[in-house]
């Protein structure tokens, strides 16, 4: 692009790309996907090295022989990303081509179908996720047990996630599944079920501060949904809403660190095209996810809502950046 | 004539009440699971745009304009209800299968616009004829958008298996999988349109 | 003919006269369709109750029907007066909604055969109780030719049918519309329900003691819950705890 630049000088110039910023983000993500790779084993190499191979291979060949454009933009590292973020969103042990048709439709329908990068209003991956969810929901919701390399990619044991227990005990009324509840610590290095990349919030908290450190995202949107959540569930504490033999500290704890959340505020719901522009724009689309996600959690039919949450959000933000600053000079009426 | 045959095949495509007039979207999203329910979904709209084009052609000169809404309901309240009767005595499994979405023919925008846009204008013939067009153009789509969920959602083609049903992605014999199709339906018949 | 005008009679009129026209077609294939509409249904609820009767109930003669207080139907068949089975119009609450079942059970209690007549379960996870339980290559659901004793559970709560993956709730209420349908059948013999952990038993308290005995069976690692609480405690503590399976 250096071509354009017509300004006389001085200049000062912005490294920032597309390609930096995808960059940083996988790099941010590294350390939630070496623990999954050390719980998930093979599960969660092939399941990853699947999912961004056909996001890829999809953006090229839509680009290439439906759009026919002369330039392509495989190289900025966006479909990389896609790819990456929904293979954090599926269980390890999923089936090969349920993978593939999950990248098909992040990348065919989130994303080229709008006119590419920059033009979609969903969230690429979370469209693929929630489309497998929909489509495939025994197999969206059966999930391997952590065994490190000894997991088998396909056929493994199954276990059922921490919010699925929590889920039993809220709606159900049965508090004999309390003791298959992983203690809290273990939830936050990562020992518990759940898709490949949402088991360690450890390693996605240090990930998601070192995107808001490095200015890739700011803190609003992570900020304003974990607050959310945690005012959402203590509330339900102090109305005396929880299951027996839970405490109001646990019940935020579990909500905060299990399913999709972490992964879901830092990397999902702060993606630049589907989010808010303006900070009070980024926290009120922040408390709405919080309190989708609560209501699903805890009144839905599913036992994570995070992907939804994160999609009805989505639709809103033409809406948010409706929201603007004063123009410098503007005066306010 | 060739007035009337391009009365006749103008609902098909280039008019077609689903991928390019957009009316009817309730039963469009709603009925069409399997290309069996879509088909006749259309067949029993397609009676009643028929009949009711052709009464109210009739009719035109009858009724007065200001009462000719509820006139023109009432006509095509009329068929529905006889179709429903006529379905549940000598077709209980596809009464069952539509089932509300029967009645609702009664407030498809497509009934009512045709009675008003073309049979309250035109002759009993033409009439007829715009309806048959109409009818076959919503029949042909709701088929073959029930053939594309079908297809995709469970694997099958009119009832018969094609692939693994465990292989079919669900979503599109749900909510969702109909908005989906839809859109990419529409995107084809625009695209041939255009040209 | 010129057009009619908007005028206070003239629309009177014309609406008066198209309403009578449509009412007398619609009353006309009213009386042309009744009895077909009328026999369809009929036949309909016929071929349900016959599909799970023991042999297609070829000779049966559906004898008493009973309606019981919780809104159950037991349609008793007999061939040539002796007893040969009964299908019970059963329900229970599933994930969705109301699950209502046809259920066939012969003169041994053994099942012989069941339909789902209406669900609201998700497509996909809890539609599969129609196919679930009668499928032959499933040997830890397959519920056909096993006798009811109306303590069918599912092995999450203690019981030996296998859930549907990913759907234990409806696969819970289908055991437990099952459940029901023997007791319906078995409906004043003196009975007594020996009911699954997750099932809540409107029973009175005299009777709990009794209702809890065989309940604690198998449910230790589980915890019973309710009245039976304190009743199971002491059974488990008398139990080695067992190894808990994990959960599907």
């Amino acid at each position: 692009m250096k071509q354009l630049i017509v300004a006389p000088a001085p200049h000062a110039y912005g490294s920032d790309s597309v390609r930096k910023n995808m960059l940083l983000v996988i790099l941010a993500l590294l350390p939630a996907y070496v623990v999954s790779v050390l719980e998930f084993g093979w599960g969660a190499l092939i399941t990853a090295a699947i999912s961004i191979l056909a996001c890829v291979g999809t953006e090229w060949i839509i680009s290439r022989f439906v759009l026919k454009e002369k330039r392509q933009t495989i190289g900025d590292l966006s479909a990389v990303l896609t790819g990456l973020l929904l293979a954090f969103n599926l269980p390890s042990s999923i089936d090969w081509w349920i993978v593939l048709i999950g990248a098909v439709v992040a990348i065919g329908v989130g994303k080229m179908t709008f006119g590419g990068l920059g033009q979609n209003p969903f969230n690429p991956a979370l469209v693929g996720r929630v489309f497998l969810l929909i489509s495939f929901p025994a197999q969206m919701t059966t999930w391997p047990v952590a065994k490190g390399f000894e997991t088998a990619y396909l056929d493994a044991e199954t276990g059922a996630t921490p919010l699925y227990y929590l889920k039993h005990m809220v709606k159900e009324g049965d508090a004999s599944v309390i003791n298959d509840l992983v203690p809290l610590k273990n939830a936050f290095l990562g020992m518990m079920g759940g898709s490949l990349g949402e088991v360690c919030a450890l390693a996605l908290i240090i990930g998601g501060l070192f995107l808001i450190c490095t200015k890739v995202i700011t803190w609003h949107i992570p900020v304003s949904i974990i607050a959310t959540v945690a005012l959402f569930a203590a509330c339900l504490g102090w109305a005396g809403m929880l299951p027996e033999g839970m405490t109001t500290c646990n019940y935020v704890g579990y909500q905060l660190l299990t399913g999709g959340l972490m992964l879901g505020a830092f990397f999902m719901a702060t993606d630049y095209v589907t989010s808010p522009m303006t900070a009070w724009g980024k926290i009120i689309f922040g408390i709405g996810i919080g309190v989708i996600v609560m209501v699903i959690r805890t009144w839905g039919a599913y036992p994570e809502g995070m992907s939804f949450a994160i999609l009805i959000m989505n639709a809103c933000v033409p809406l948010l950046n409706k929201l603007r600053p004063t123009r410098f000079g503007e005066k306010k009426k | 004539m060739n007035n009337a045959l391009k009365t006749l095949t103008n609902g098909i495509l280039k008019e077609n009440p689903t991928f390019a007039l957009v009316l009817g979207m309730c039963p469009t999203l709603a009925t069409t699971t399997s290309a069996k329910n879509g088909m006749f979904m259309g067949l029993a709209t397609l009676f009643v745009l028929v009949c009711s084009n052709v009464v109210i052609s009739m009719l035109k000169k009858l009724i007065p304009d200001k009462v000719r809404i509820p006139a023109f309901i009432v006509v095509i309240a009329t068929f529905v209800t006889i179709v429903q009767f006529l379905l549940k005595a000598y077709a209980p499994a596809v009464d069952e299968q539509l089932g509300l979405f029967i009645p609702l023919i009664v407030v498809n925008c497509i009934v009512l616009g045709r009675a008003e846009a073309f049979a309250a204008k035109n002759s009993v013939g033409l009439s007829a004829l715009d309806g048959i067009g109409m009818g076959l153009g919503f029949t042909l789509s709701l088929t073959v958008l029930g053939l594309v969920r079908e297809f995709l959602g469970s694997g099958m083609i009119f009832g018969a298996k094609i692939y693994d049903g465990s292989y079919a992605t669900l979503i599109f014999v749900l909510a969702p999988g109909a908005f989906i199709a839809l859109a990419y339906l529409m995107a084809i018949v625009n695209k041939i349109n255009k040209k | 003919m010129e057009k009619l005008k908007s005028s206070l009679p003239n629309m009177m009129l014309s609406l008066v006269l198209i309403c009578v026209v449509a009412a007398g077609a619609l009353a006309g294939v009213y009386l042309l369709t009744k009895t077909t509409i009328a026999k369809q249904e009929a036949d309909k609820q016929k071929a349900a109750v016959f599909s799970v009767l023991p042999n297609g109930g070829e000779g049966a003669v559906i004898k008493d029907t009973i309606e019981t207080e919780k809104g159950l139907t037991v349609y008793r068949a007999y061939i040539d007066s002796t007893f040969i089975g009964a299908a019970v119009k059963t329900k229970a609450m599933g994930f969705g909604g109301n699950q209502e079942i046809m259920v066939g059970l012969d003169a041994e209690d053994v099942i012989v055969n069941y339909q789902i007549l209406k669900h609201q379960e998700t497509p996909g996870l809890g539609d599969h109780i129609a196919d679930w339980f009668n499928d032959s290559t499933k040997v830890k659901s397959y519920l056909l030719g096993r006798k009811a004793n109306g303590s069918f559970a599912v092995s999450k709560d203690g019981g030996d049918v296998d859930a549907i993956t990913a759907a234990t709730i409806s696969s819970r209420a289908f055991l437990r519309a099952i459940n029901e349908a023997y007791l319906a059948l078995h409906e004043g013999e003196g009975i007594e329900a020996v009911t699954s952990a997750t099932e809540q038993h409107p029973d009175s308290v005299a009777s709990a003691e009794h209702h809890c005995e065989g309940n604690c069976e198998g449910k230790c690692e589980h915890k019973c819950q309710g009245k039976c609480q304190g009743h199971c405690k002491h059974h488990c503590e008398n139990q080695p705890v067992q190894e808990t399976e994990v959960t599907k």
